[in-house]
């Protein structure tokens, strides 16, 4: 459904993202994993045309047969939440503070659809209720700093699915969001994902995060996908030495054997005080 | 004696406002590693600022090895500072962006000892944190994130602080450079002597660096026990549910 093909992103000469070749499929679930700076946000965000204007992008990124690359600004509006929709790590900077909830989450639909101001407020109301949101009318009114962290994020979720997009692409969604609200979010994707037969393409520096929600993983460093392959793959039996370290580096939580050799190991006081 | 004892905290950051902090008592004893944690809004920086003395609590009290921490505080400001130091969570923002970082560095030197330290002082706290002396004459935007926080760890050891107060002082940074500010901290505390007062949301790193754990919630301390208590064994319906959640995001591999 989307084809990248010698994507090449640079400033002033200086070369940011190189991919050879990427693809996803429908109803796909992809992981991009790195850590800053290693292109995967820059990636994502060349597919939709939302890159400053003084980054250079060539190469090629079909979607659904189209080409993406080079096409003009309303053009692009048109795909943008109807076909592919994104949802960013920071809920709080993505909605419009002085925009009550409710008339924020319509916006997608009355860009793109012909329904009626009552066909949409009911439609946002079912959305907001299909996000897991309680009490979707009392919401609706209020404005996007009257709601936590979870509750916008499942607002973005809401807006971002209300056009049935073939695609989803989720930056670092809930990078932002305590551990609990991270884990029903992260939930809720999944099943809205499976449910409705959407793609996604899921961001983040956190490899648990995307081993919970993605059926393969393409490891990016220094701008390039150092290696790609199915989840259990890519975890269980890395090639790279760079997804090798990365590994490494993420933490679990430490179980009682773990807890009980690291017990030995740190250490006790003895200057006294 | 506990090295540092809290008895019935209460803290609210408005007179009409709700309570941040609600009735905690806790105590830390000399060279342990304390982990906080808890969710946003559990008050757990709060806690931490009210122990090192930057906040006032309302009501209750703070004592640091018997003595009251709000005489203290009035009495000998400086040797409260030299007692406990406090690393942040943004190294970006613990730094004047318009400061060099050898200036930086003797910033507490010459606040708390009224004397400048010299270049070999300067340089030796920049190789004891694994950073080259030559940085000393950058810019904080000039170093990274994890250096930055070297640089910060470097500046709250500097005056032999005897407990170190660190508010989520990886979460900033990747993963593996998450992995080298741990063992960095591991290894001051070992060779230094240190209590650690560690706050955190991610319990993988408390985990690691802890071996007791304090869990809170809603201004209040709802469990607190060894890691394994906590981690392997909760009890409280709070605690459970924090520990399923952030094992079912964790990552799970064969290798």
């Amino acid at each position: 459904m989307l084809e990248i093909n010698n994507l090449h992103i640079s400033i002033a000469g200086r070369s940011l993202v190189k991919i050879d070749h990427l693809v996803v499929a429908p109803n796909e679930r992809l992981g991009i994993v790195g850590e800053s700076g290693s292109g995967k946000t820059l990636t994502v965000l060349s597919i939709l045309g939302l890159l400053p204007t003084m980054m250079k992008v060539q190469g090629s990124v079909i979607f659904a047969g189209q080409e993406l690359l080079g096409r003009s600004e309303d053009d692009l509006a048109k795909i943008r939440g109807r076909d592919i929709a994104m949802v960013f790590q920071d809920p709080g900077r993505s909605l419009n503070p002085t925009m009550k909830i409710g008339r924020q989450a319509g916006e997608t639909l009355r860009l793109h659809s012909d329904l009626s101001k009552s066909e949409i407020k009911e439609k946002v109301l079912g959305l907001m209720h299909s996000v897991q949101l309680k009490d979707p009318e009392k919401l609706a009114s209020r404005y996007p700093h009257e709601l936590s962290g979870g509750q916008q994020q499942r607002v973005m979720i809401a807006m971002a699915i209300a056009c049935k997009p073939r695609l989803l692409i989720a930056d670092e969604p809930t990078t932002a969001l305590d551990v609990t609200v991270q884990q029903e979010v992260l939930k809720l994707l999944l099943k809205l994902s499976q449910e409705s037969d959407m793609a996604m393409v899921f961001v983040s520096h956190n490899l648990g995060v995307v081993q919970a929600v993605s059926e393969r993983i393409a490891v990016m460093h220094d701008g390039e996908i150092v290696e790609l392959g199915p989840t259990a793959q890519i975890l269980d039996s890395p090639s790279a030495a760079y997804t090798k370290e990365l590994i490494g580096a993420n933490l679990s939580i430490p179980d009682a054997q773990e807890l009980s050799r690291l017990s030995g190991s740190r250490f006790q006081n003895t200057r006294g005080v | 004696m506990p090295l540092v004892t809290a008895s019935n905290l209460k803290f609210r950051y408005s007179s009409s406002g709700p309570w941040t902090i609600n009735d905690v008592s806790l105590s830390i004893e000399a060279g342990t590693s304390v982990g906080i944690v808890g969710e946003s809004g559990s008050g757990k920086s709060t806690i931490i600022r009210l122990l090192s003395g930057l906040l006032t609590p309302q009501e209750g009290v703070v004592s640091i090895d018997g003595k009251n921490l709000s005489e203290w505080s009035k009495e000998s400001p400086r040797e409260l500072r030299r007692f406990g130091q406090l690393v942040f969570q943004s190294p970006r923002r613990s730094f004047d962006p318009r400061m060099r970082l050898g200036r930086a560095l003797s910033e507490p030197i010459r606040a708390l000892e009224k004397r400048t330290p010299n270049a070999e002082e300067l340089s030796s706290w920049m190789s004891r944190v694994g950073l080259s002396p030559e940085l000393l004459d950058r810019y904080p935007h000039q170093l990274s994130g994890g250096q930055l926080q070297r640089v910060s760890f470097a500046r709250a050891m500097s005056i032999g602080p005897q407990v170190l107060y660190a508010d989520e002082p990886t979460s900033s940074l990747d993963v593996s450079v998450q992995a080298q500010v741990l063992n960095l901290l591991m290894e001051l505390r070992k060779d230094l002597g240190l209590t650690l007062v560690l706050v955190s949301h991610d319990l993988a790193v408390v985990g690691r660096m802890c071996e007791r754990i304090i869990v809170m919630s809603g201004g209040r301390v709802v469990e607190e026990g060894t890691a394994v208590d906590i981690l392997v064994n909760p009890k409280h319906e709070y605690t459970i549910g924090l520990v399923e959640a952030a094992k079912a995001v964790s990552l799970k591999h064969e290798n």
